[in-house]
């Protein structure tokens, strides 16, 4: 395989990993967190970059502990316990990096939003979701970097939808959880759209 | 007096306002309310099999990870909290699989990766991203209480997801065919939830413009 060739499926694994295979409206994975970002953009554009690097690292780290525990007879019971621990020293390895080379005025924000860019059911899923489908290293990373974009934008498509659900003339019942659950099962059905599949009939 | 009793005067005696805040059940539905736990839900909960296999799951996790956790994390930094949790739930969720392994054998697959995905959710983890430690007995009661909310939500949206999908409970045909395919997909479930959270929502106004009626009332 050329070069350019592994470029071009590295782009397409990302991009197929950010639209049909999306984290939150195809595979609903992080919406319970995604939900959360009401108001700022910033903040919500900080925690997709803290996600893309732990999703990325924590993916690499996976991956090798999956070689590591091939022959183990009882992986499918610890590999979460696996994959928590390697997340969990990949928490301290960007808590590093943000301390060390994050712009000054975002250092507190991003060391507070971290936590939950860490340990959430986006990182776990993705990493689960590439040792399920055997993806090799540099599969494991643009996917990874995909899936964590794409709920990123996601993320700020919600938000945007939750500024806008905020109108007077909504019904009290449908105010808040209820109208932003019926947006993204909208977005949901138009991603699947997309991707060219048809409805069950 | 009674200790039942002295609990129940106690009980009584606390402003309605406040008795609305503890409860995690109906005013304070870790689902339908804060939207906690959608994942299984929305994805995995497509038959009534696989709503009570993620209710055992649940059970099995939430209320020894909130206790151990709550204890464990009391010394430790605010950061760390997490991170504990997650471990503390990852070990429970070994004797969960051998126990949904041992009730429902090869079946547990069907839940893919959202049954090891469930160690992380916010619904168990949630808890660690507030700075006043949990006591003991605060973690078991509201443990106990959202692996009640949780089985009151993820049972009935499995159930109408099967009739509508399949037109089955539990595998037996009740209806000749499915009258809602789209209910096995991820927007089916968001659907369903939406719909399940509103009228939840129009419930809980009305009960609490009953009840404040009911006290300027008595007053």
């Amino acid at each position: 395989m050329n070069v350019l060739s592994m470029v071009g499926y590295f782009l397409l694994l990302a991009v197929l990993a950010m639209s049909a295979e999306n984290a939150v409206l195809a595979r609903s994975m992080g919406v319970s967190r995604v939900i959360s970002f009401v108001d700022s953009a910033a903040d919500t554009l900080i925690f997709g970059i803290l996600l893309t690097l732990v999703t990325v690292f924590s993916g690499i780290g996976a991956y090798f502990v999956n070689v590591l525990l091939a022959d183990f007879a009882y992986i499918t019971y610890v590999r979460p316990l696996a994959y928590v621990l390697v997340m969990g020293i990949v928490f301290f390895i960007v808590l590093f990096f943000v301390v060390k080379f994050a712009p000054s005025k975002h250092v507190a924000k991003a060391a507070e939003a971290l936590p939950t860019a860490c340990f959430n059911c986006a990182v776990l899923g993705t990493v689960l979701l590439c040792a399920s489908e055997q993806l090799s290293l540099l599969e494991t990373v643009a996917f990874s970097i995909g899936s964590s974009v794409g709920l990123t934008l996601a993320a700020i498509m919600i938000a945007e939808g939750q500024r806008k659900l905020r109108h007077r003339n909504m019904p009290a019942a449908f105010r808040g959880l209820p109208s932003t659950l019926l947006y993204i099962a909208v977005l949901s059905i138009a991603i699947y759209g997309l991707t060219g599949y048809a409805l069950p009939s | 007096m009674s200790k039942g009793k002295r609990f129940k005067q106690s009980r009584l005696a606390l402003p309605a306002a406040e008795l609305m805040e503890r409860d995690l059940i109906f005013y304070n539905n870790p689902i339908l309310v804060h939207g906690l736990a959608l994942a299984p839900i929305v994805v995995a909960a497509t038959t009534l099999q696989n709503a009570v296999m993620l209710c055992i799951l649940a059970a099995v996790i939430i209320l020894p990870t909130r206790f151990f956790a709550a204890l464990i994390s009391r010394g430790a930094p605010f950061k760390l909290r997490g991170w504990l949790y997650s471990i503390v739930a990852a070990l429970c969720y070994i004797p969960a699989l051998l126990l949904l392994r041992f009730l429902f054998g090869v079946r547990v697959e069907l839940l893919g990766l959202y049954l090891p995905m469930f160690v992380v959710d916010q619904l168990v983890i949630s808890r660690c991203e507030i700075l006043a430690a949990e006591r003991s007995r605060d973690a078991l009661r509201n443990g106990l209480m959202n692996t009640v909310a949780f089985s009151l939500v993820v049972l009935p949206v499995g159930l109408v997801r099967e009739i509508a999908v399949k037109g089955t409970v539990w595998g037996f045909k009740i209806i000749p065919e499915g009258i809602f395919p789209i209910m096995s997909m991820a927007c089916g479930g968001f659907l369903l939830i939406a719909l399940l959270s509103a009228l939840w929502q129009w419930i809980i106004i009305s009960v609490k413009s009953n009840t404040y009626k009911g006290g300027e009332a008595d007053r």
